[in-house]
């Protein structure tokens, strides 16, 4: 549960772009290697099942791949991972739109940042995993008290980055722009706003995994469908190859969409990777 | 060249008579005072200085390093409001941002998700000018400096020469007669500087500008200016106008015995500055040092 706590630094720091292309053209040697962990994992985990831990306790590559073809047999692995993605989904277009609004409100009005400025913080280290009482209270356990937990956490991340990328843009350019007789309508649309959807991508790069650890979250203290409740009942049934079909079967979907966001990242702000392969 | 280089004012009492004739003057700074509080401390930072430029004029601030120059410029671009104190700008008092004038400073506070020519256009796109119109005026200024065929690149994908030249650029496309230059070339690698000098005095002499650059480059000075002002250290006030009776154009290459002879005019009265400075550079404080941004 505490990777659920947020970590304000996180989505305001960029590693560069380099990272992802360092890979594809790293040396083939590097590649085999990670091949052969790739392999060596199941295969270690094959081996030690029964013989040094027992199956009951980490189970076996064979039983995971048992339960997670039993599983989409019968159709459960589907409307599981339907009941996820649609949480997963709604709850980061709401936590995005609000974040975004929120965030360009608070950050571009002196007023109303002096007025919540003091929030921010505390907000942000509050575990916001202990809301979820609350919110099983207000909504039941619904679909929609799902989504509303997921957009929450999703909200803090986008909020933070779309904030702190208004106050990063340098006094120079608010002059540059100023003295070319913009208003302040004119001065957000051709400045604050451009600015902050360089750091909108930043934030969403944190903000989609920890959408995923939300809404599982959610399924496994209380929800009656999803990935999160599958995990959960296997567990309840000492099912431990249904525990790792569960955590496979969310982690698909969830690094698919981590790496969406990086390709859409690198496709639409070429001048950001430019700039980060500058000195 | 309305007499550039009969200009004869080389007192402070002449300059002071300059501010006279208003429909002459390009920019006039009347007894201009400026205090800064920093952490409950108050600095004064330009103390009754008056000043102005002829249109077409170029003028040159030099002085030590945090003595209120930049300030001044602040002051010119309506950015920073005097305590004391009238700045016109063609016979209109500054009033917030100042439209009339173009300001470059070291940074070149180039929108990086623009392209050359998008940044280019963006003062066109703020008044509100149909898309046709900003492009063609954008490509032209373009041109003017030099970087025709380069609109599509980004700020990025450029060389600090090339980026100060297309903020020089958006500065000129909405037709300023007036540019506040602070240390514009201060960051530039010798050639490129030499580049830039020479690009900014062909366009100064073709365009007829009205130019007040802060700069720590004596040479930088003598070369582009009709007038150079000697300043105080802070709280800045006039300590010397020094006229420049080179003829134009210049060759910013070229250094007559003439440029030497005002060099060393020039930094008499500046060394003394610097040594009284050294002396008491502990009681500047902080505000002094942020006055260099």
């Amino acid at each position: 549960m505490s990777a659920l706590r947020d970590r304000p630094g996180v989505a305001s720091r960029r590693k560069g772009g380099q990272a992802t292309s360092k890979v594809v053209t790293g040396d083939i040697a590097v590649r085999l290697y990670q091949a052969a962990l790739l392999l060596a994992v199941p295969l270690v985990w094959h081996l030690a099942g029964g013989q040094w831990v027992s199956e009951d306790v980490i189970s076996s590559p064979a039983g995971v791949y048992g339960q997670l073809v039993s599983w989409f047999d019968t159709g459960e692995a589907v409307s599981a991972l339907g009941a996820t993605l649609t949480a997963v989904g709604r709850g980061l277009l709401l936590g995005v739109v609000f974040g975004m609004l929120v965030g360009l409100a608070v950050a571009l009005a002196p007023s109303l940042d002096q007025l919540v400025r003091p929030l921010i913080a505390p907000l942000f280290a509050l575990p916001k995993t202990a809301l979820m009482p609350l919110f099983i209270l207000w909504f039941g356990i619904t679909p929609r008290q799902r989504v509303v937990f997921t957009a929450v956490v999703v909200f803090f991340f986008i909020f933070y980055s779309v904030y702190n990328g208004v106050k990063e843009v340098p006094h120079s350019m608010d002059n540059a722009v100023r003295m070319m007789g913009a208003t302040r309508y004119k001065l957000a649309t051709s400045l604050y706003i451009p600015a902050s959807l360089g750091w909108l991508i930043a934030g969403l790069r944190i903000a989609v995994p920890y959408a995923f650890v939300a809404t599982t979250t959610a399924e496994i203290v209380a929800s009656p469908e999803g990935v999160g409740h599958l995990i959960r009942l296997s567990g309840d049934l000492f099912n431990t190859a249904g525990i790792f079909a569960g955590i496979i079967l969310v982690s698909v979907p969830a690094v698919a969409a981590g790496t969406a966001v990086n390709v859409i990242e690198n496709r639409t702000a070429p001048w950001r990777l430019q700039q980060a392969a500058r000195p | 060249m309305n007499g550039r280089s009969l200009n004869a004012s080389t007192t402070w009492n002449d300059m002071q008579a300059d501010m006279g004739c208003g429909s002459k003057d390009a920019l006039s700074l009347a007894d201009i005072t400026k205090t800064f509080r920093y952490r409950g401390e108050w600095y004064p930072t330009v103390a009754d200085t008056s000043l102005s430029a002829r249109d077409g004029e170029v003028v040159s601030l030099v002085g030590p390093s945090g003595c209120g120059k930049s300030t001044l410029l602040n002051m010119i671009a309506g950015l920073v409001v005097p305590d004391t104190g009238h700045i016109a700008c063609g016979g209109d008092v500054v009033r917030g941002p100042n439209t009339r004038v173009g300001y470059l400073t070291q940074d070149d506070a180039l929108l990086p998700w623009r392209t050359v020519r998008s940044n280019v256009a963006l003062p066109l796109e703020i008044r509100g000018l149909p898309r046709s119109e900003r492009r063609a005026r954008a490509m032209d200024i373009l041109g003017q400096v030099g970087l025709g065929g380069f609109e599509r690149h980004y700020p990025a994908q450029l060389s600090g020469g090339m980026r100060k030249r297309v903020s020089l650029a958006r500065t000129l496309v909405s037709d300023v007669r007036t540019l506040l230059l602070d240390e514009p070339f201060g960051a530039l690698d010798a050639q490129t500087r030499v580049l830039s000098q020479r690009l900014l005095t062909s366009l100064v002499e073709r365009m007829q500008l009205t130019v007040v650059l802060v700069t720590h480059d004596l040479d930088e000075a003598i070369t582009l200016s009709d007038r150079v002002v000697v300043l105080s250290r802070r709280p800045a006030r006039i300590l010397d106008v020094v006229s420049i009776p080179l003829a134009r154009p210049r060759d910013v290459t070229e250094k007559s015995s003439e440029h030497m002879h005002l060099y060393r005019q020039i930094w008499t009265t500046l060394a003394e500055q610097l040594e009284v400075k050294q002396e008491s550079e502990r009681d500047l404080g902080p505000a002094a040092r942020s006055e260099g941004e």
